[in-house]
């Protein structure tokens, strides 16, 4: 019984994809298992992940968000404008940077849950507004990010524990803690049946803001770990994850009409683009390719994901419709 | 003691009078049942009376006390409760969370008790004698079931007053019989329930009384406790007429004309139809000018049957004859070349555009099979809808409006129209009456049958029993995707039907049948 | 009621091609021009209208493929009408190196091409049930990656003579290009509301099963629509070569969002079933028109992108209030 439930979970395909994935990915690049190449796939694995885990939060109320990358990009134009190599300052920045991305996303999340404009555009144009913002900030990559900062990303704690994995490992104690509050199964009631929630006595706005008030805080640990790594503020950094975030909740099995899913498939899937990453590059294909095959495996990864249902599509039909 | 109170309750829509002076009462424990056609105003008094609405004027008053009820919310602050059909329920979540939906008992950040919401699940449940475990998911569930949950929702708030909408619309007998059970039980623990519904049989069973109404007021009322629980009583109130003949008296005509039109050969065939699990050898003959009833509990290939011989279920084994020609049935569009068309059962899902133009949901089959000229003949479909609208008498004659500012009854009669106006051989039926009053589905099915005696054949699946009684000439029944049973025009009975429907081999099985009239 | 006297006209009514909403987006476009040639003296010449005009064709017939895919429902949308646009660029001038005769030869290979993509997006959601967001989201990044492999990186050819006329020529004052784009709108509109294809494609927007009931294969249909957007995006591809005279890598960038965004403004409802083209058209001209005033205003690209920005989010929460009203 309890297999069975395991074997019906959303995430599950992507749990086998992840590991045909880490297998592939062994044989390709050389000495995958090692503590040193473990360490940087994390550090570069975490944004992706982080980023997903927000943009999960979003499909699951039924929304989208384009506005994940730029949100991002801000983020690390603001903090590498204003970080100084104080204590205080590192501190300080960072809680700003924070404060900030929970600010973006609250302003998409309260126009979303008050007057319910379609998200896809309405995230475009918060996306556009983020990205004018950023460059007008810093109209060329640069800024300032001290030592101590993006050195504390690369070290290891207790000799086994990369700081990338410690802060997955905070969100992850952040999912968790969700999955017992109230408001997240109102989440996923909205996300399910909006008519339903309403029916239900839910203040279905108020879920909505929550949605991406969550979505922000996954938001602002990607892009810590993202000004940790580059150790720079670029206003284009953060335009690959838009839709890598969208493509690894969606592999992950959250599905796209809302309500359907879980974290564990969130984090599945952004694992699976990193290792998808990983994997081209080390195939030795051109750059010019590399896209191309980004894409199409993009596309390869969703087929598998979509599997049960291209089971169902391809065999005479077997719901009448209701 | 008179629970709820409504007198001279007035509402009007955008110059449309829903409500003129109505008026209401119930009494605690009872069931009192709330009829009408399509367009009398009862949905409307319904939905003001749960605070989805609120009325223009007149008083209400719960417990003795006058109420100006704000919002649904507000209503269940009284304690009182509306079910609807499946709107309130979730159904990628379980039966359980979908209970507790909205109530659990925690602030919106604090940690929720599972443990105790499943135990309060299932002691709801349990007061209505429900059975299903309640960790399914609700998606998994049959429709009935999902009827019981939206039930049991109502119930977790502890309400005095329920208010059930339809309730067994598309439910058979035996569904029936166990929802009305739960109504039984409820009645025990002094809960009192305004009951809606179109099927009179089941007003007359499960209701102790019942009031009318007509053109938006309170035509009459009938006390069961003084009065015989008789159908002819409730329909003059409703239609404001006398009685109709029942159509029985046409088959009979039709039965002649039939047996006359037999030479040509039978307008349809299936021979040894299967598909998947849900079909298995199902084999019938549709003679021209019959109209053949598929009977039997839902959910057992009725539908099926239906749907493969309109061309949207493809996969199927076996072999279907039009007019003595074997034909692939490939797709919709096929069938419809044919001359088959399909009266869809979910008019919302299956049957209209909800935001285009009447005109434009009465014409889109033709527009869809339109050849040659590149433009459409614009001059000439706006006649044909003309002619629809008329024919079926949908009100307001306007082709411009938008079909969602239409009512029920309306709504479902552009559905038989526009499909009508193909001018069909072979009519499909798929419940297409479900929650239509009585006096439109009269008048419907007596355009049907006068068409099926200028050789139109039908075959109509129809989940309430009387609508097969009523205008079949023979009734199949279908039990686990097989026909079992033939029942001829001068048997049919609902209790044969009843009977056979559950596919009971042994007479001496027959007392445990809980029929509805037996 | 008055009687149907009129059919033919009154088959396309002021509600069907967007009602109040058209009115409000025409009356921002002039309320635009307006502050343009306030700051900007000049901007309201016949000359300059032009030009804007002009610059929104490009943009229209992009908005085109991406109106049909909308119209035809399912959450339907086209992300790769960007790149598809940029590979038609790069397409088109390998196969006409400047030479009017190669016209056809290009012209048929660009929308083949378009067609192809087109097909693919089509098959991926329809057949398989990709969400058409993220299907073509990854499709566009499929096709960035075949034009840089057909072009190596350096896209070769240019535009012929007749192209360059047709993008940057004008008869009797009017762009070509423009007149070309008056005949294309009303031709879509004809076809929309007085042809069988437009009338089916409404209803498989508002009621995928509905329409399938009424005959029509709604899988392949859609998949047809997705095939015809990429061709249209071909097309525009094609055209902006005209204008520019010589290739470059990304020209499609641009059109992407702005092609969404004008569809939504043009009242075109994203859930499909409803809306016209001739409202996504003026949508082009209200986009264009702010990019131009931008321009005009000397405003750095920060600037601008958080003007358009920010304009587009206010119409279209703006909109959608309204809407629910």
């Amino acid at each position: 019984m309890k297999i069975r439930r395991v074997l019906q979970d959303p995430s599950f395909p992507s749990l086998l994809m992840l590991i045909l994935l880490v297998v592939v990915n062994a044989i390709i690049q050389p000495e995958f298992f090692s503590f040193q190449v473990f360490r940087m796939n994390c550090m570069t694995f975490a944004p992706l992940i982080l980023a997903s885990l927000a943009q999960a939060t979003v499909i699951l109320v039924g929304a989208v968000d384009l506005s994940l990358g730029a949100g991002i990009s801000l983020l690390t134009v603001v903090m590498a404008s204003l970080m100084k190599d104080s204590a205080a300052s590192i501190i300080g920045v960072t809680a700003l940077g924070v404060c900030l991305a929970l600010f973006l996303s609250l302003f998409n999340g309260f126009f979303f849950g008050y007057f319910g404009p379609p998200p896809l555009i309405m995230t475009f144009a918060t996306s556009t507004m983020w990205f004018g913002i950023s460059l007008l900030i810093m109209p060329t990559p640069g800024g300032y990010i001290p030592a101590t900062y993006y050195g504390i990303y690369s070290k290891t704690v207790a000799g086994f524990l990369p700081v990338p994995v410690i802060v997955l490992l905070v969100a992850i104690a952040f999912c968790l803690l969700l999955g017992r509050l109230k408001a997240f199964r109102h989440l996923y009631a909205v996300g399910g049946s909006e008519r339903a929630a309403l029916a239900s006595g839910i203040n279905v706005a108020s879920i909505k803001i929550f949605a991406f008030l969550v979505s922000g805080v996954f938001t602002a640990l990607a892009a810590l770990c993202v000004v940790g790594q580059t150790a720079t503020g670029d206003a284009r950094s953060g335009q690959g994850f838009t839709l890598n975030s969208v493509a690894a909740a969606v592999i992950g099995g959250i599905s796209f009409s809302g309500g359907k899913g879980n974290y564990a498939g969130a984090i599945f899937g952004g694992i699976i683009l990193g290792l998808l990453t990983n994997i081209i590059y080390f195939a030795n294909i051109t750059s010019f390719y590399q896209e191309f095959m980004k894409g199409v495996i993009i596309i390869v990864a969703l087929l598998f994901g979509a599997l049960p249902r291209l089971r169902r599509a391809l065999l005479p039909s077997r719901e009448v419709v209701r | 003691m008179k629970v709820l109170e409504a007198k001279g309750i007035r509402k009007t829509f955008a110059g449309v009078r829903a409500l003129c002076d109505a008026n209401f009462s119930l009494l605690a424990g009872e069931v009192c049942g709330l009829v009408g056609a399509n367009g009398s105003g009862k949905t409307t008094f319904a939905r003001i009376v749960s605070g989805l609405l609120i009325p223009d004027g007149g008083e209400l008053r719960l417990y003795g006390q006058p109420v100006n009820l704000r919002s649904h919310l507000h209503a269940e602050l009284y304690r009182m409760a509306m079910v609807h059909q499946n709107l309130s329920l979730v159904s990628e979540m379980t039966i359980w969370e979908n209970i507790v939906l909205g109530r659990e008992e925690t602030g919106p950040l604090t940690f929720l008790n599972n443990r105790k919401a499943i135990a309060q699940a299932e002691m709801v449940l349990d007061a209505i004698s429900v059975k299903i475990p309640v960790r399914e998911r609700v998606k998994n569930l049959s429709p009935d079931e999902k009827q019981l949950v939206e039930i049991g929702k109502a119930l977790a708030k502890d309400p005095r007053i329920l208010i059930l909408d339809e309730p067994t619309a598309s439910l058979d007998f035996q569904q029936v019989e166990s929802l009305f059970r739960a109504v039984r039980k409820l009645k025990e623990r002094s809960v009192s329930i305004i009951f809606i519904s179109h099927r009179l049989w089941e007003i007359t069973e499960i209701c102790d009384r019942l009031v009318a109404f007509r053109n938006g007021e309170t035509m009459g009322q009938l006390d069961f406790a003084n009065q015989p629980r008789d159908e002819r009583l409730i329909i003059p109130l409703i239609t404001g007429q006398e009685l109709r003949e029942r159509a029985r008296k046409g088959a009979s005509l039709r039965e002649q004309q039939i047996s006359h039109q037999g030479a040509g050969g039978p307008a349809l065939e299936m021979r040894g139809v299967s598909l998947d699990d849900r079909l298995c050898e199902v084999s019938l003959t549709l003679r021209r000018g019959e109209i053949l009833g598929l009977g039997g509990l839902q959910g057992q290939g009725q539908e099926e049957i239906l749907m493969i011989l309109a061309g949207y279920l493809k996969g199927h084994t076996g072999e279907i004859f039009v007019n003595g020609k074997l034909i692939p049935l490939r797709n919709t569009r096929h069938a419809i070349r044919q001359g088959i068309a399909l009266i869809p059962g979910d008019r919302h899902k299956e049957g209209l555009f909800l935001e285009h133009t009447v005109l434009s949901n009465l014409l889109y089959p033709k527009i869809s099979l339109h050849r040659g000229s590149f433009l459409l003949p614009m001059g000439r479909y706006q006649k044909l809808a003309a002619d629809a609208i008329h024919t079926v008498s949908v009100e307001p004659r306007n082709p411009r409006l938008i079909v969602s500012q239409l009512s029920g009854g309306n709504q479902q009669k552009i559905v038989v129209a526009k499909w009508l106006a193909l001018s069909p051989g072979i009519l499909l039926m798929n419940d297409a009456t479900k929650g239509v009053d009585v006096a439109t589905r009269q008048n419907l099915y007596a355009m049907i049958s006068l068409l099926a005696e200028n050789g139109m054949s039908v075959i109509l699946y129809a989940s309430d029993n009387e609508e097969l009684i009523d205008n079949c000439d023979r009734v199949l029944i279908v039990f686990e995707g097989r026909i079992v049973k033939e029942i001829g025009a001068e048997e049919i009975s609902d209790e044969k039907l009843v009977i056979f429907s559950l596919n009971i081999e042994h007479s001496g099985e027959k007392a445990a049948v809980a029929g509805p009239q037996g | 009621m008055s009687s149907n006297t009129r059919p033919r006209l009154r088959a396309v009514t002021l509600r069907s091609l967007g009602g109040s909403q058209l009115a409000i987006a025409l009356a921002a476009i002039i309320a635009l021009f307006v502050f343009g040639e306030i700051i900007s003296p000049g901007f309201l010449s016949f000359g300059h209208l032009m030009s804007v005009l002009r610059l929104s064709v490009f943009l229209g017939i992009v908005a085109l493929g991406q109106s049909l895919v909308v119209m035809a429902g399912g959450e339907g949308i086209d992300l790769s009408v960007g790149s598809v646009l940029s590979l038609g660029v790069c397409i088109s001038s390998s196969l006409l190196l400047g030479k009017d005769a190669n016209i056809p030869a290009a012209l048929l290979g660009t929308l083949a091409a378009g067609f192809g993509i087109g097909m693919v997006n089509g098959a991926g959601i329809s057949y398989i049930g990709i969400p058409p967001l993220i299907m073509t989201l990854a499709m566009a990044s499929v096709v960035e990656g075949l034009s840089l492999t057909y072009t190596g990186g350096y896209p070769k050819g240019s535009s012929p003579p007749f192209l360059e006329a047709l993008g940057n020529g004008r008869t009797v004052g009017i762009p070509n290009i423009l007149l070309l784009w008056v005949v294309i709108i009303v031709g879509v509109t004809i076809i929309l509301f007085r042809q069988r294809w437009g009338a089916v494609l409404f209803g498989v927007g508002a009621n995928s099963v509905t329409a399938e009931l009424s005959g029509i294969n709604v899988k392949r249909f859609r998949m047809f629509v997705y095939g015809i957007s990429g061709s249209i995006a071909g097309l525009a591809g094609f055209f902006v070569l005209g204008y520019t005279g010589t290739p470059y890598l990304n020209l499609g960038a641009p059109y992407l969002m702005t092609s969404i965004a004008a569809v939504a403004i043009g009242g075109v409802s994203l859930a499909g079933g409803s809306g016209s083209y001739l409202g996504a058209a003026i949508g082009c001209v209200l986009l264009t028109t702010l990019s131009s005033i931008l321009v005009a205003l000397r405003t750095t690209e920060a600037v601008r992108q958080i003007v358009y920005g920010g304009l587009v989010f206010v119409i279209v929460v703006a909109y959608t209030r309204r809407r629910r009203d």
